[in-house]
């Protein structure tokens, strides 16, 4: 059939088109960071890994990843237990209003975050906190917070009650009970969710350069600084490069333990 | 019988559950089950059977009432203290855990290790003819092998009552009749005290030692099965308990004498006497098909009607019978009558059920 025919290769050129712009600058960046240039060209012509011992040594980088990794593991940490046990009350209990809360809750996935940051600024400043680790892992918390509750509310949606119940009945206290039976039933959730929320708030340029002061500035915040001063530091391309790769590899090792693709 | 004194295990009083709608689920439920009975809680769904089960496993905590165990009160002990043992309608085995760990759950919970809880799950393995499987995890079990591990996972920690809730209904047909023969032998061997849920009447009647029969929230007949079916409190215990159950026929008081359906009705005088006490009320009667059959005239205890078809059942015929706009099947081995022929069904006055139509309660004979 010929409209069948027509439809099989738009489909393929549509497929591809997605490939090619999403796959496409990641390709670039890794080239590019095993490129002997000391500034950033495409193609690369010769090859080494200069860049990646740069990045090694040079402390400013190491620093801001620090700050990064700190952030967003604190930042994941608050949006992981507070996810999960926000999800948990909504599943479990159906509370009033829940689905105003539910949606509350996701609001930063939608909202315009330059705005939202701005007036957190105006508080923080109002409390005192300006600039603080603190007030930077709490925006980002905040941020992460969707995600975390999104996958813990399918999480616990698939658990059944009926499994904490059995365990009651067979002598389980209800300390016993969820570190059992909830917990391990809800450990691939939880580690999916703690997943994203430390992507998140690593990949977080907005809301940092706002929020953090001068002596919390995160990778993307320091990257995004040099970008503007001095144009396209190698160091950055051999630093993402290894970023893309780790993530890459948790990803796929997420997607065969977790099924990560079908929780979000 | 000696089990027919054994003392009262669990007690119900006044137990009531409200879950803030209109309606409660449960409206004042009392019941005891003595030492080692096997109880059959039996009704409709939404009949508030599964409520009290849980109510009694601490699941759900009753709006009223008191409740007590082996002469313990049971309202203030959380259920992981009460020492009850549940089989869940769905089964409820933990996905993350080997059967053997399954099973080990509730010893562990207790204290109990090493030797003595080995020994323990072998042992309920083999009650309940599991041996060999005790490394699978649940999903890798059919439903019938799960529903055993659930009930392996209650008894090992040798409750001081089994709860079961409908243990059949996931059981494709099969199995369910010969897992009904098992639960009961299984009974009858370890004498443990239980409480069983079912909507199915004949699970009910045939495993059960007392069966209660529930509806909106109310316990309407707690008695033996023998006593239920043949003396049914109500007219809803008569038309829910039986295969077939009881067919329910108003009776009128006629220019000459009485009347179904515009039929003839010849009533014993006890009969007779019963109905007219009811103040020209209409009546109903209560019929088992099991317990009826032609008789050659009419006369007392009949009742006159048309044949209006019949079916071969294998070894005897059902004949069913237009009373008005009423029909009722009668067995017969003879040859069945012809379509149109007029026929006399004969009744048992000693088996004949009378209920108020407003009520449904059971109307005595003088």
């Amino acid at each position: 059939m010929k409209t069948y025919g027509f439809a099989v290769s738009a489909r393929f050129i549509w497929t591809l088109l997605a490939y090619v712009f999403l796959l496409a600058p990641i390709a670039v960046l890794i080239f590019a960071s095993f490129d002997d240039a000391s500034f950033f060209r495409f193609p690369p012509k010769a090859y080494s890994l200069r860049w990646y011992e740069a990045a090694v040594e040079s402390g400013e980088y190491r620093s801001a990843l620090s700050v990064s990794l700190l952030v967003a593991l604190l930042a994941g940490f608050i949006a992981v237990i507070f996810g999960a046990m926000a999800a948990f009350s909504l599943v479990r209990y159906r509370p009033a209003g829940g689905r105003i809360v539910e949606a509350i809750l996701m609001t930063p996935l939608v909202l315009p975050l330059i705005v939202w940051a701005i007036a957190l600024l105006q508080i923080y400043s109002k409390l005192g906190m300006s600039g603080t680790l603190p007030a930077l892992v709490l925006a980002h918390a905040v941020i992460t917070m969707p995600f975390s509750v999104r996958i813990m509310v399918s999480t616990f949606a698939d658990l059944d009650p009926l499994l904490e119940q059995a365990a009651a009945t067979l002598g389980a206290s209800p300390g016993h009970v969820v570190r059992r039976v909830t917990l391990p039933l809800a450990m691939p959730g939880l580690v999916s969710s703690a997943a994203f929320s430390v992507l998140i708030s690593f990949n977080d340029v907005i809301v940092s350069s706002l929020i953090a002061g001068a002596r919390w500035i995160t990778f993307p915040v320091r990257l995004y600084a040099q970008l503007r001063s001095q144009g396209i530091d190698p160091i950055t391309l051999a630093i993402g490069s290894a970023i893309v790769a780790f993530i890459l590899v948790a990803a796929l090792i997420g997607e065969f333990m977790f099924k990560w693709s079908r929780r979000l | 019988m000696a089990e027919k004194r054994a003392p009262d295990h669990l007690v119900i009083q006044k137990v009531m559950k409200n879950y803030g709608g209109s309606e409660p689920a449960l409206k004042s439920v009392s019941l005891n089950v003595r030492k080692g009975e096997f109880l059959a809680l039996l009704g409709p769904s939404g009949c508030g059977k599964t409520t009290l089960l849980k109510i009694i496993a601490g699941l759900e905590k009753a709006t009223e009432g008191q409740m007590a165990l082996a002469g313990e009160g049971l309202d203030a002990i959380p259920t992981y203290k009460r020492d009850i043992g549940i089989v869940f309608q769905s089964y409820a085995l933990f996905p993350h855990m080997t059967v053997d760990a399954n099973i080990r759950f509730g010893l562990d919970m207790r204290g109990i290790k090493g030797d003595e809880a080995d020994q323990r799950i072998a042992e309920v393995l083999e009650l309940v003819k599991l041996e060999g499987l005790s490394g699978r995890m649940p999903n890798a079990l059919s439903g019938g092998q799960q529903q055993r591990v659930a009930l392996a996972r209650a008894l090992v920690i040798r409750p001081k009552l089994l709860l079961l809730d409908e243990p059949l209904s996931n059981l494709d047909a099969v199995l369910r009749k010969s897992v009904r023969v098992d639960i009961r032998e299984l009974h009858e061997r370890i004498g443990l005290t239980t409480v069983m849920v079912t909507h199915d009447q004949e699970e009910a009647m045939s495993m059960a030692d007392r069966v209660a029969v529930m509806a909106n929230g109310y316990v309407l007949q707690h008695d033996t099965p023998e006593t239920i079916y043949e003396h049914p409190a109500s007219a809803f215990v008569a038309t829910f308990v039986g295969s077939p159950p009881a067919i329910l026929l108003p009776v009128e008081k006629t220019p000459d004498g009485y009347g179904i359906g515009g039929t003839a009705f010849m009533p014993s005088k006890t009969l007779s006497v019963a109905i007219d006490l009811q103040n020209g009320k209409p009546v109903l009667l209560g019929l088992r098909s099991d317990r009826l059959s032609f008789a050659d005239q009419a006369g007392p205890l009949t009742i006159t009607g048309e044949v209006h078809s019949s079916e071969y059942i294998g070894g005897s015929w059902l004949v069913h019978v237009a009373l008005g706009e009423h029909r009722i099947a009668v067995p017969t081995r003879a040859k069945p009558p012809q379509f149109g022929e007029a026929v006399h069904i004969r009744i048992d006055e000693a088996e004949t059920l009378l209920f108020d139509p407003d009520t449904g309660a059971k109307v005595a004979l003088p």
